[in-house]
């Protein structure tokens, strides 16, 4: 097979209690986000829809700020073909999020204006790149690392007309710069160890990225939404230096991670009475534009597809403030059946969530409300049956073909994942 | 000696007030080799297949130097993927497991002499068989008696066939 060299980055590993939230971060939404299927890119803004839909901040009736965690279990797991036990891949995380939005003060024409920032922190990592030791290594885009970044969003909406507003932001996550200086000074300690010197200097950069949104209200019962954003990726690279007795080795590395590809959301709300909301979302992903770890575009054999994904949500709003939520979602897979070297994990999901929410402006006078929600994500089996004659041989010293995949002769896996979440959110200006 | 610029520092300085409670443990070398390190599909246990760890040692090196005298002992757990059984070869290719099971629902035999008396395959060298239909991945946790451990992993390869069917590895002696 292959041999690569390899890297895993627990870039930076915090004590257990860091976030993420709203900006990006997979499973990172806000409870009325998650609990409505993601399907919002067509509803009147708030905090937590910064990344989804900028232009959504010029619906903003008053500055808010809120908070919120979730907390995650993904049950996973691969089995290969004969082999009597399944590789279980299961795992737990988590994050948490803050967000703020608000209609600019002064004169009328700012209030047509709305800002918005939003920031994502995982429990575990501020970044975590998975580069696998072997290109066979089996990864799950959705679980692996996807969760475990840190992400930032800062957006800004106008209404440029009276049922029309337009939004334009960047998300930001961090990528990390390490050159490194391996040196071999014979004679400088008294044990050969003692002789080499290693030097790596470290930065966290910021990787941005760009999206814009319109959003339009052509009848009362009716809106529509545009939504393009660009691909999110970080990456760690630098200069590896090796030098030893007068010989000098330089390479460069730069491993990659797509968080997410270039998107575009389509959507629509649809308002069939006061206390009834539904909406609907579809959007296109560009997963054909994906990377591997080494940054090397996947052979067109084995190439990401792009997916087309349809997300609906429903919110009924009850007397009191209290406001119930359902959602549903299908995701196909981007992976191609793995015939080849790679053994990317995923299947086609089904995504379900509940919600309710609680604003206490309405039951109580108080200015903050609470939201919180349950979701599901649930993954067809996904099948694989390697082609040996498109197997690298892993051993070109040994006569014949050696076959060491890591999936081979073919492969079974699934994913189920359960999620629940709670956002707080507090209202800061009075409503105009 | 490594060097770190200040910002890393600080970093540091947060990972280890979070997360650190002392100095690591001193980590172990697990150096695994294998002879031979691919056997031809449909093998059927014919291949006698031997896994030697001899090279590892209680302190990971950048460059090898012998472990010093008061290093302490290091302790081998292997484990292997697909089913694993233990078995006594009567002849190349003809094996009795000692669990009762038909060899055929065997991926992997391992020779009695590298089970300890716990069932556990804990030697520094492992005699083994496999069956030949998918690639066996090993796995090596060396533990140091400072508490270390590493984990070293190896696949044993499949040689395909050639196209007349005849296995092209050579013809161990």
């Amino acid at each position: 097979m292959r041999a690569r060299a390899a890297l895993s980055i627990a870039a930076i590993v915090l004590a257990p209690s860091s976030a993420r939230a709203a900006a990006g971060a997979a499973f990172g939404e806000t409870s009325r986000v998650a609990a409505l299927g993601d399907a919002v890119t067509a509803r009147p803004g708030d905090p937590g829809t910064t990344l989804l839909n900028p232009a959504g901040l010029a619906d903003l009736k008053e500055a808010s700020f809120l908070f919120g965690g979730h907390a995650d279990y993904v049950s996973q797991w691969m089995q290969r073909a004969g082999d009597p036990a399944s590789q279980d891949r299961s795992r737990g995380f988590g994050g948490f999020y803050l967000a703020a939005a608000t209609p600019l003060p002064g004169p009328a024409w700012a209030h047509r204006i709305g800002v918005g920032f939003a920031l994502d922190m995982p429990a575990q990592y501020l970044l975590h790149l998975d580069i696998p030791v072997r290109a066979d290594q089996p990864i799950a885009p959705t679980y692996d690392s996807r969760p475990d970044r840190l992400a930032g969003a800062f957006a800004l909406g106008v209404k440029v007309l009276p049922r029309v507003e337009i939004g334009a932001g960047f998300a930001f996550t961090p990528s990390l710069v390490e050159p490194a200086l391996i040196t071999y000074e014979a004679g400088r300690a008294p044990n050969v160890n003692g002789n080499v010197q290693v030097r790596i200097d470290t930065t966290l950069d910021t990787q941005v990225s760009s999206y814009l949104g319109l959003r339009a209200e052509p009848f009362d019962w009716l809106a529509v939404s545009l939504v393009w954003r660009d691909a999110q990726i970080s990456r760690a690279s630098g200069q590896q230096t090796t030098t030893a007795a007068g010989i000098s080795a330089a390479g460069p590395f730069n491993f990659y991670q797509m968080w997410d590809p270039s998107t575009v959301v389509v959507g629509t709300a649809f308002y069939p009475s006061k206390r009834i909301s539904l909406s609907l979302d579809v959007a296109w992903q560009g997963w054909s534009q994906f990377h591997d770890g080494f940054d090397q575009a996947l052979p067109p054999a084995i190439a990401f597809h792009d997916t087309v994904s349809v997300s609906s949500g429903v919110e009924i709003a009850l007397p009191k403030g209290v406001a119930l939520r359902g959602g549903l979602s299908f995701e196909p897979s981007p992976i191609p059946e793995q015939t080849g070297e790679t053994n990317y994990l995923g299947g086609n999901a089904i995504i379900a969530a509940l919600g309710a929410g609680f604003d206490f402006r309405a039951l109580a006078k108080l200015p903050f409300a609470i939201d919180a929600h349950v979701r599901v994500r649930a993954e067809s089996v996904e099948s694989a049956t390697k082609d040996a004659s498109t197997l690298p041989d892993a051993d070109p010293q040994l006569a014949g073909t050696q076959i060491d995949n890591m999936g081979y002769p073919g492969f079974r896996s699934q994913a189920f994942l359960v999620e629940g979440g709670v956002t707080a959110t507090i209202f800061i200006g009075g409503r105009r | 000696m490594r060097v770190v610029n200040g910002r890393l520092a600080r970093i540091a300085c947060i990972v280890c007030a979070g997360a650190c409670s002392g100095p690591p443990s001193s980590v172990p070398a697990a150096i695994m080799n294998a002879t031979p390190s691919s056997v031809c599909a449909g093998d059927h246990f014919a291949t006698s297949i031997h896994l030697d760890s001899q090279g590892s040692s209680p302190v990971l090196t950048l460059v090898y130097s012998p472990p010093a005298p008061d290093a302490g002992a290091i302790h081998f757990a292997w484990s292997f993927s697909g089913a694993v059984c233990t078995g006594i070869p009567a002849s190349p290719g003809d094996w009795t497991t000692l669990g009762g099971q038909a060899a055929s629902d065997c991926d992997v035999l391992i020779d009695p002499g590298s089970v300890d008396a716990l069932g556990d395959v804990a030697g520094s060298d492992v005699i083994l068989a496999i069956a030949g239909d998918r690639p066996v991945d090993v796995t090596l946790v060396v533990t140091s008696d400072a508490g270390g451990t590493l984990t070293a992993r190896r696949t044993i390869s499949i040689t395909a066939l050639d196209d007349a069917g005849a296995c092209p590895l050579p013809k161990a002696n």
